[in-house]
Protein backbone atom coordinates (compact mmCIF):
# COMPACT_ATOMS: atom_id res chain seq x y z
CA UNK A 1 0.00 0.00 0.00
CA UNK A 2 2.96 2.49 1.09
CA UNK A 3 4.70 1.53 -2.47
CA UNK A 4 1.66 2.32 -4.37
CA UNK A 5 0.91 5.31 -2.62
CA UNK A 6 4.92 6.45 -3.17
CA UNK A 7 4.90 5.24 -7.13
CA UNK A 8 1.56 7.76 -7.61
CA UNK A 9 3.53 10.86 -6.05
CA UNK A 10 6.47 9.68 -8.21
CA UNK A 11 4.45 9.19 -10.85
CA UNK A 12 2.45 12.62 -10.48
CA UNK A 13 5.92 14.09 -10.06
CA UNK A 14 6.78 13.05 -13.46
CA UNK A 15 4.00 14.38 -15.21
CA UNK A 16 4.10 17.79 -13.34
CA UNK A 17 7.92 18.04 -14.16
CA UNK A 18 7.63 16.90 -17.24
CA UNK A 19 5.06 19.72 -18.17
CA UNK A 20 7.55 22.44 -17.36
CA UNK A 21 10.13 24.17 -20.44
CA UNK A 22 12.51 25.92 -18.97
CA UNK A 23 14.20 28.35 -20.37
CA UNK A 24 17.64 29.80 -19.87
CA UNK A 25 17.90 33.89 -20.08
CA UNK A 26 20.53 35.24 -22.47
CA UNK A 27 23.54 36.03 -21.50
CA UNK A 28 25.78 38.95 -22.09
CA UNK A 29 29.26 39.05 -21.30
CA UNK A 30 32.59 39.97 -22.84
CA UNK A 31 32.47 43.55 -22.85
CA UNK A 32 35.18 45.32 -23.85
CA UNK A 33 36.05 48.77 -24.74
CA UNK A 34 38.12 50.46 -27.05
CA UNK A 35 39.88 54.04 -27.69
CA UNK A 36 42.07 55.78 -30.80
CA UNK A 37 44.28 56.82 -27.66
CA UNK A 38 45.49 54.99 -24.77
CA UNK A 39 48.12 56.20 -21.57
CA UNK A 40 51.44 55.36 -21.70
CA UNK A 41 51.71 55.13 -18.47
CA UNK A 42 49.43 52.32 -17.80
CA UNK A 43 48.20 51.79 -21.24
CA UNK A 44 44.81 53.45 -19.77
CA UNK A 45 42.06 53.83 -22.83
CA UNK A 46 41.77 57.81 -23.10
CA UNK A 47 40.06 60.38 -25.23
CA UNK A 48 41.99 63.58 -26.62
CA UNK A 49 39.90 66.87 -26.90
CA UNK A 50 42.12 68.04 -29.35
CA UNK A 51 42.47 65.20 -31.66
CA UNK A 52 40.23 63.25 -33.70
CA UNK A 53 38.95 60.55 -31.33
CA UNK A 54 36.97 57.58 -31.13
CA UNK A 55 35.19 55.32 -28.75
CA UNK A 56 34.68 51.53 -29.38
CA UNK A 57 33.21 48.37 -27.38
CA UNK A 58 32.06 45.09 -28.19
CA UNK A 59 30.14 42.14 -26.62
CA UNK A 60 28.94 38.81 -26.56
CA UNK A 61 25.00 37.48 -26.28
CA UNK A 62 24.54 34.25 -25.86
CA UNK A 63 21.61 33.55 -28.06
CA UNK A 64 22.55 36.13 -30.73
CA UNK A 65 20.13 38.67 -30.06
CA UNK A 66 19.95 42.68 -29.39
CA UNK A 67 16.85 44.82 -29.03
CA UNK A 68 18.52 47.87 -28.19
CA UNK A 69 21.89 48.83 -26.90
CA UNK A 70 21.89 52.72 -25.57
CA UNK A 71 25.24 54.56 -24.88
CA UNK A 72 24.82 57.04 -21.57
CA UNK A 73 27.53 59.75 -21.03
CA UNK A 74 28.83 61.35 -17.58
CA UNK A 75 30.71 63.90 -17.30
CA UNK A 76 32.31 63.54 -13.53
CA UNK A 77 33.88 66.94 -14.20
CA UNK A 78 31.94 69.04 -16.19
CA UNK A 79 28.72 68.36 -14.46
CA UNK A 80 26.97 68.28 -17.08
CA UNK A 81 23.56 66.22 -17.48
CA UNK A 82 24.00 62.51 -18.54
CA UNK A 83 23.50 62.28 -22.07
CA UNK A 84 21.59 59.05 -24.09
CA UNK A 85 22.20 58.05 -27.09
CA UNK A 86 20.87 54.64 -28.80
CA UNK A 87 23.15 52.71 -30.99
CA UNK A 88 21.24 49.55 -31.86
CA UNK A 89 20.85 50.51 -35.72
CA UNK A 90 24.65 50.86 -36.18
CA UNK A 91 25.74 47.85 -34.23
CA UNK A 92 28.00 45.22 -36.38
CA UNK A 93 27.48 41.45 -35.41
CA UNK A 94 30.03 38.49 -35.71
CA UNK A 95 28.71 35.22 -35.07
CA UNK A 96 27.26 35.84 -31.18
CA UNK A 97 29.37 39.22 -30.78
CA UNK A 98 28.17 42.89 -31.52
CA UNK A 99 30.32 45.56 -31.73
CA UNK A 100 30.03 49.41 -33.16
CA UNK A 101 32.63 51.70 -33.23
CA UNK A 102 32.32 55.85 -33.65
CA UNK A 103 32.97 58.29 -35.20
CA UNK A 104 35.18 60.61 -33.83
CA UNK A 105 34.23 62.07 -30.96
CA UNK A 106 32.71 66.22 -30.46
CA UNK A 107 33.82 67.54 -27.22
CA UNK A 108 32.78 71.20 -25.25
CA UNK A 109 29.42 72.19 -24.54
CA UNK A 110 28.07 70.00 -27.42
CA UNK A 111 30.14 67.48 -26.75
CA UNK A 112 29.62 64.04 -26.59
CA UNK A 113 27.87 62.24 -27.80
CA UNK A 114 26.92 64.52 -30.89
CA UNK A 115 28.81 62.13 -33.58
CA UNK A 116 27.04 59.00 -35.58
CA UNK A 117 29.19 56.63 -35.87
CA UNK A 118 30.92 54.77 -38.40
CA UNK A 119 32.15 51.11 -38.34
CA UNK A 120 35.53 51.08 -38.79
CA UNK A 121 38.75 49.51 -36.97
CA UNK A 122 40.21 50.75 -33.86
CA UNK A 123 43.85 51.57 -33.25
CA UNK A 124 45.70 52.83 -29.97
CA UNK A 125 47.79 55.24 -30.75
CA UNK A 126 50.21 56.43 -27.72
CA UNK A 127 50.26 59.95 -26.30
CA UNK A 128 53.51 61.39 -26.35
CA UNK A 129 54.48 64.65 -24.23
CA UNK A 130 55.79 67.30 -26.15
CA UNK A 131 58.17 68.83 -23.97
CA UNK A 132 56.54 72.56 -23.97
CA UNK A 133 52.94 71.93 -23.10
CA UNK A 134 52.30 68.53 -21.91
CA UNK A 135 49.04 66.79 -22.85
CA UNK A 136 47.26 67.07 -19.62
CA UNK A 137 44.42 65.39 -18.15
CA UNK A 138 40.95 67.66 -18.15
CA UNK A 139 38.23 65.58 -17.76
CA UNK A 140 36.87 62.43 -17.35
CA UNK A 141 33.63 60.97 -19.23
CA UNK A 142 32.21 57.80 -17.66
CA UNK A 143 30.40 55.76 -20.87
CA UNK A 144 27.76 53.24 -20.22
CA UNK A 145 26.71 50.91 -22.65
CA UNK A 146 23.50 49.14 -21.74
CA UNK A 147 22.65 46.00 -24.02
CA UNK A 148 18.81 44.53 -23.55
CA UNK A 149 18.72 41.19 -25.52
CA UNK A 150 15.20 40.39 -27.54
CA UNK A 151 14.43 38.10 -24.62
CA UNK A 152 14.29 41.37 -22.29
CA UNK A 153 17.57 40.45 -20.60
CA UNK A 154 19.34 43.55 -19.63
CA UNK A 155 23.01 44.08 -18.97
CA UNK A 156 24.97 47.51 -18.48
CA UNK A 157 29.35 47.45 -18.07
CA UNK A 158 31.02 51.20 -17.97
CA UNK A 159 34.46 52.47 -19.07
CA UNK A 160 35.94 55.76 -17.68
CA UNK A 161 37.88 57.65 -20.21
CA UNK A 162 39.74 60.38 -18.60
CA UNK A 163 39.93 62.99 -21.23
CA UNK A 164 43.41 65.00 -22.43
CA UNK A 165 44.04 68.46 -23.76
CA UNK A 166 47.19 69.09 -25.98
CA UNK A 167 47.51 65.84 -27.46
CA UNK A 168 50.29 65.75 -29.56
CA UNK A 169 49.48 65.53 -33.35
CA UNK A 170 50.05 61.93 -34.71
CA UNK B 1 3.84 146.96 -68.42
CA UNK B 2 3.75 143.64 -69.68
CA UNK B 3 7.42 143.59 -70.30
CA UNK B 4 8.06 144.47 -66.45
CA UNK B 5 5.92 142.04 -65.35
CA UNK B 6 8.37 139.48 -67.21
CA UNK B 7 11.30 141.06 -65.88
CA UNK B 8 10.31 140.55 -62.38
CA UNK B 9 9.19 137.08 -63.20
CA UNK B 10 12.59 136.30 -64.68
CA UNK B 11 14.45 138.10 -61.96
CA UNK B 12 12.28 136.08 -59.53
CA UNK B 13 13.40 132.79 -61.33
CA UNK B 14 16.94 133.30 -61.67
CA UNK B 15 17.11 134.31 -57.85
CA UNK B 16 15.30 131.33 -57.09
CA UNK B 17 18.05 129.50 -58.43
CA UNK B 18 20.78 131.00 -56.62
CA UNK B 19 22.84 130.07 -53.77
CA UNK B 20 23.50 132.14 -51.09
CA UNK B 21 27.31 131.95 -50.30
CA UNK B 22 27.52 133.77 -46.81
CA UNK B 23 30.08 133.72 -44.56
CA UNK B 24 29.68 132.40 -41.14
CA UNK B 25 28.71 134.56 -38.37
CA UNK B 26 31.61 134.72 -35.81
CA UNK B 27 31.49 131.37 -33.95
CA UNK B 28 29.40 130.54 -30.93
CA UNK B 29 31.59 128.99 -27.71
CA UNK B 30 30.80 125.38 -27.53
CA UNK B 31 29.68 123.98 -24.23
CA UNK B 32 31.61 120.31 -24.06
CA UNK B 33 29.83 117.53 -22.55
CA UNK B 34 32.33 116.29 -19.73
CA UNK B 35 33.69 112.55 -20.53
CA UNK B 36 35.44 110.96 -17.77
CA UNK B 37 36.92 108.03 -18.94
CA UNK B 38 35.71 104.98 -17.02
CA UNK B 39 38.09 101.86 -16.42
CA UNK B 40 36.67 98.58 -18.43
CA UNK B 41 35.62 96.10 -16.14
CA UNK B 42 35.53 92.56 -16.96
CA UNK B 43 32.87 90.44 -15.33
CA UNK B 44 32.78 86.88 -14.61
CA UNK B 45 29.98 84.79 -16.37
CA UNK B 46 28.37 83.82 -13.40
CA UNK B 47 28.74 81.17 -10.95
CA UNK B 48 28.54 77.91 -11.99
CA UNK B 49 30.65 75.05 -13.92
CA UNK B 50 31.61 75.78 -17.60
CA UNK B 51 33.04 73.88 -20.28
CA UNK B 52 35.15 75.65 -22.91
CA UNK B 53 36.77 74.60 -26.29
CA UNK B 54 39.64 75.60 -26.44
CA UNK B 55 42.36 75.81 -29.43
CA UNK B 56 44.07 72.52 -28.15
CA UNK B 57 41.55 71.29 -26.22
CA UNK B 58 38.87 71.61 -23.61
CA UNK B 59 39.06 72.56 -19.76
CA UNK B 60 36.34 72.85 -17.13
CA UNK B 61 36.23 76.28 -15.27
CA UNK B 62 34.21 76.27 -12.19
CA UNK B 63 32.85 79.85 -11.06
CA UNK B 64 32.53 79.49 -7.35
CA UNK B 65 32.13 83.32 -7.00
CA UNK B 66 33.61 86.38 -8.01
CA UNK B 67 36.81 86.14 -5.83
CA UNK B 68 37.95 82.72 -6.72
CA UNK B 69 37.48 79.93 -9.62
CA UNK B 70 38.21 76.47 -10.17
CA UNK B 71 39.62 74.91 -13.35
CA UNK B 72 40.25 71.21 -13.69
CA UNK B 73 43.64 70.55 -15.69
CA UNK B 74 46.47 68.09 -14.86
CA UNK B 75 44.04 66.03 -13.59
CA UNK B 76 42.40 68.19 -10.22
CA UNK B 77 40.64 70.99 -9.99
CA UNK B 78 43.04 74.00 -9.33
CA UNK B 79 41.67 76.94 -7.07
CA UNK B 80 42.74 80.17 -7.94
CA UNK B 81 42.12 83.45 -6.40
CA UNK B 82 40.98 87.20 -8.08
CA UNK B 83 43.87 89.35 -8.95
CA UNK B 84 42.18 91.78 -11.16
CA UNK B 85 39.81 92.40 -13.45
CA UNK B 86 41.04 94.78 -15.88
CA UNK B 87 41.72 95.14 -18.88
CA UNK B 88 40.53 91.53 -18.44
CA UNK B 89 39.93 89.44 -15.44
CA UNK B 90 42.59 87.20 -14.19
CA UNK B 91 42.07 84.14 -11.72
CA UNK B 92 45.65 82.97 -10.36
CA UNK B 93 47.17 80.45 -7.49
CA UNK B 94 51.03 81.61 -8.60
CA UNK B 95 51.11 79.06 -11.07
CA UNK B 96 48.32 78.92 -12.98
CA UNK B 97 45.89 81.84 -14.16
CA UNK B 98 42.63 81.55 -15.85
CA UNK B 99 42.48 84.68 -17.96
CA UNK B 100 38.62 85.92 -19.34
CA UNK B 101 38.24 89.06 -21.91
CA UNK B 102 35.01 88.55 -21.98
CA UNK B 103 34.77 86.89 -24.82
CA UNK B 104 37.84 84.37 -25.04
CA UNK B 105 39.65 82.89 -22.25
CA UNK B 106 43.57 81.62 -21.89
CA UNK B 107 45.12 78.86 -19.21
CA UNK B 108 48.49 79.52 -18.23
CA UNK B 109 51.22 77.45 -16.67
CA UNK B 110 53.81 79.42 -14.63
CA UNK B 111 53.39 81.95 -17.45
CA UNK B 112 53.23 79.91 -20.43
CA UNK B 113 49.91 79.36 -21.99
CA UNK B 114 48.73 75.87 -21.64
CA UNK B 115 45.42 76.37 -23.63
CA UNK B 116 44.11 79.21 -25.40
CA UNK B 117 41.30 81.14 -27.51
CA UNK B 118 39.07 78.93 -25.04
CA UNK B 119 35.29 80.04 -25.97
CA UNK B 120 31.91 78.96 -24.21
Amino acid sequence: MRKIALFSIFAVLALVLSSCVIVAAPTISNFEFGSDWKRTSDNALVLCSNQSSRIAYSFTVSDGTVAKVVEIYHGNISGRPDQSVDRTALLSKSGNTFSYVSAPLGFGNNGIPQSIGGKVSTQAITITPTPTVPASKTGETVLTVQVTTSAGTTQSASYQYDVYSNCPTN
Amino acid sequence: MIYRLLAATLLALVLSSCILLVDDPSPQPVTKNPITPTVVQIAPPGVGSYTYTCKTGTVVVNYLSTNQVRVYYDGAFQTLSYSKNSPTLIYTDGKYTWEWTGKTGNLKLNNQIALEACIL
